[in-house]
């Protein structure tokens, strides 16, 4: 539920008491109302004055709705919880409270990416086996183009870093892709229910985790029969999932409210996913990087993870520096991202 | 604006806790249009005119208080601003004036909202279970007795994508009717379905409304208003034009429609 009651037992809200309850048709501005309708009616606003209406605006949107709440129900039998919503008081959702009903919609979460899968192969003959045809489409595609039509080309051990690289890659995009068309593609679902929306980014990285899921045996397969080495460092490579997934939560949850707010930022995602796509280390391999190319590259989001990646792939452990690189970049996006679907949440459903 | 309150606000401080406070309660929506043409498109964006902005007030000025266990029927023409009063009342949109207090579990029920075409009715069960915050328990204990109200038969085991229009509407209304919140806010779902399914509704209605749950009603059956509600609130092009009993809201609002009898207006059509 959108409006999360707060723990705060014995602090009631100044519903009840509220003097202006008193007189119903009493002056708006009373009640602290934000900028209404008149934005359309004032003669020539200044920047500076429309500047103010957007933030009054964007505060009476970004307010969390004030509730208490107590295990008790009293003699009518209703539980102790309020909610308040009011216009003009501004406040971000909180976190800790929303992080917990987050957490009990994780079924719910669970179920809505599943269907997600599903919904790809709904009424095929093939059913889930497309989930495997594809990725051992895509990698055959590149063994093909590298075995003969780039013979000597390129070092034949590139190939199952490419396939690797590529499987990650797609992965990361379709979370930036559909995570962040998610509250814009459901518009219906949006303003007709009050779980918090944060669940629809969430479940569209999950989908797009759960498609992902078989390139992992496609990939398994082509690294042992590609004879690709093996050793201790593939125990590294859970990490750097880990990695990943924090990135494409924060990606998710920024993109999203981002198209959201401006329907523009839709259709430019597919030009970054593109930008993405080449300047990430997943079709050309590190060391074929001049040193002032790599300097530039490495300062990309994206870099440092799949560099990580190809250097794993390749057999080999990838300094601590790479790392850590990868971890800071995926932290920042996931407090970034966090920060701004919280401070934007309540303001989603009436932009779509 | 002076509203005639159903139940005045010094009457309302005798009654212990209202469920539901609405006061001053206004709320827009801002729209987008699209320019015809590519100069428009470049005059809207180099100028800082934004003639292409609309902002539409969709309720002006509302105010209503309804005690625990009262069922209020909300009626009114198409765009009148229903369905956003139901999502300011659960906060699912902002007011630009006013306060809404609400004192309960609440729950929107808009049947078939977020049922998906590949599930199985008995999947949808689950997941609109899940997306209302039922517990895995609860759930269990559910599925069946929700399965068995929207008597769908074998088609429960069928997916979605298969149903007819009334079918989805009565697997929509059978989760929406079984998930138990202590104010339920339900959008336009007694609509649809058969003859014999309605009747099933109006019992269940019948049976919701015996149990103390406080219920905001938005639908166009105005029997239904007749048979089920408390209160009747009209509204009118985002304002209230009656707010009081329901026989003589309905009766007013019938008048408007320059409808003599209720014959015309049968049934939730």
């Amino acid at each position: 539920m959108t409006g999360t009651p707060l723990s705060s037992p014995g602090a009631p809200t100044d519903a009840v008491s509220d003097p202006t309850w008193a007189s119903p048709d009493g002056d708006p501005a009373v009640l602290g109302a934000a900028a209404t309708l008149p934005e359309q009616k004032r003669p020539r606003p200044t920047r500076r004055d429309r500047r103010a209406t957007r933030r009054d605006r964007r505060r009476a949107a970004g307010q969390a709705p004030k509730a208490r709440q107590g295990d008790s129900t009293d003699e009518s039998g209703y539980s102790d919880v309020e909610y308040v919503f009011e216009a003009g008081v501004s406040a971000s959702t909180p976190l800790v409270p929303y992080v917990k009903s987050l957490w009990e919609r994780r079924r719910f979460m669970l179920e809505l990416a599943r269907a997600g899968v599903r919904g790809k192969q709904a009424s095929t003959i093939l059913g889930r086996l497309w989930g495997v045809i594809d990725p051992l489409f895509q990698a055959g595609l590149y063994y093909l183009l590298f075995t003969i039509i780039r013979r000597g080309g390129r070092p034949q051990d590139f190939l199952h870093i490419l396939i690797g690289g590529f499987f990650l890659f797609q992965l990361a995009m379709s979370a930036v892709n559909e995570g962040g068309r998610s509250i814009r593609g459901s518009k219906n679902f949006m303003l007709n229910s009050t779980f918090p929306r944060a669940v629809f980014p969430i479940t569209a990285v999950c989908t797009a985790v759960m498609r992902f899921a078989p390139s992992v045996l496609v990939y398994a397969a082509f690294h042992i029969g590609l004879g690709a080495p093996t050793g201790p460092q593939l125990l590294l490579l859970p990490v750097l999932f880990a990695i990943q997934l924090v990135l494409m939560l924060g990606l998710a949850l920024l993109v999203s409210t981002i198209v959201a707010l401006f329907t523009d930022a839709g259709n430019a995602i597919q030009y970054l996913t593109r930008i993405l796509f080449f300047t990430t280390p997943v079709i050309f391999p590190l060391d074929a990087l001049p040193p002032a190319v790599y300097n530039a590259l490495s300062w990309q989001p994206f870099f440092a993870l799949f560099a990580s990646y190809q250097t794993i792939f390749g057999g080999e452990v990838p300094g601590l520096g790479l790392l850590l690189q990868a971890a800071l970049w995926a932290v920042a996006f996931l407090v970034i991202g966090t920060r701004v679907f919280l401070r934007r949440e309540r303001e989603l459903a009436m932009r779509l | 604006m002076n509203v005639s309150l159903a139940v005045a606000p010094e009457a309302a401080r005798t009654v212990p806790t209202p469920a539901i406070e609405v006061d001053g309660l206004s709320a827009s929506y801002r729209i987008r249009l699209d320019a015809p043409d590519l100069r428009s498109d470049l005059r809207n964006l180099l100028t800082r005119r934004r003639d292409n902005v609309r902002i539409v007030p969709a309720l002006r000025d509302v105010a209503f208080t309804m005690r625990r266990g009262a069922v209020l029927a909300v009626v009114g023409r198409n765009g009148a601003g229903k369905s956003t009063l139901l999502r300011v009342l659960c906060g699912i949109l902002m007011p630009d004036a006013g306060r809404v207090v609400v004192r309960g579990r609440l729950n929107l029920l808009k049947p078939g909202i977020g049922m998906n075409e590949v599930l199985s009715g008995r999947e949808n069960i689950r997941l609109g279970g899940l997306a209302a915050g039922l517990t895995e328990e609860r759930l269990a204990d559910l599925t069946d007795v929700i399965a068995d109200f929207a008597q769908l038969d074998e088609y429960i085991d069928f997916p979605l994508r298969t149903y007819s229009t009334g079918m989805r509407m009565r697997l929509g209304f059978a989760v929406a009717a079984h998930l138990d919140p202590e104010i339920l806010l339900i959008d336009e779902a007694l609509t649809g379905g058969d003859a014999a399914f309605q009747a099933h509704v109006a019992d269940r209605m019948a049976e919701l409304c015996g149990q103390g749950r406080t219920i905001v009603l938005v639908t166009h059956g105005l029997s239904s208003v007749k048979r089920m509600a408390t209160e009747a609130l009209w509204l009118h092009q985002g304002q209230v034009a009656a707010l009081g009993d329901p026989d003589d809201v309905t009766a007013q609002y019938m008048r408007y429609c320059r409808l003599e009898s209720l014959d015309m207006l049968f049934d939730d059509q």
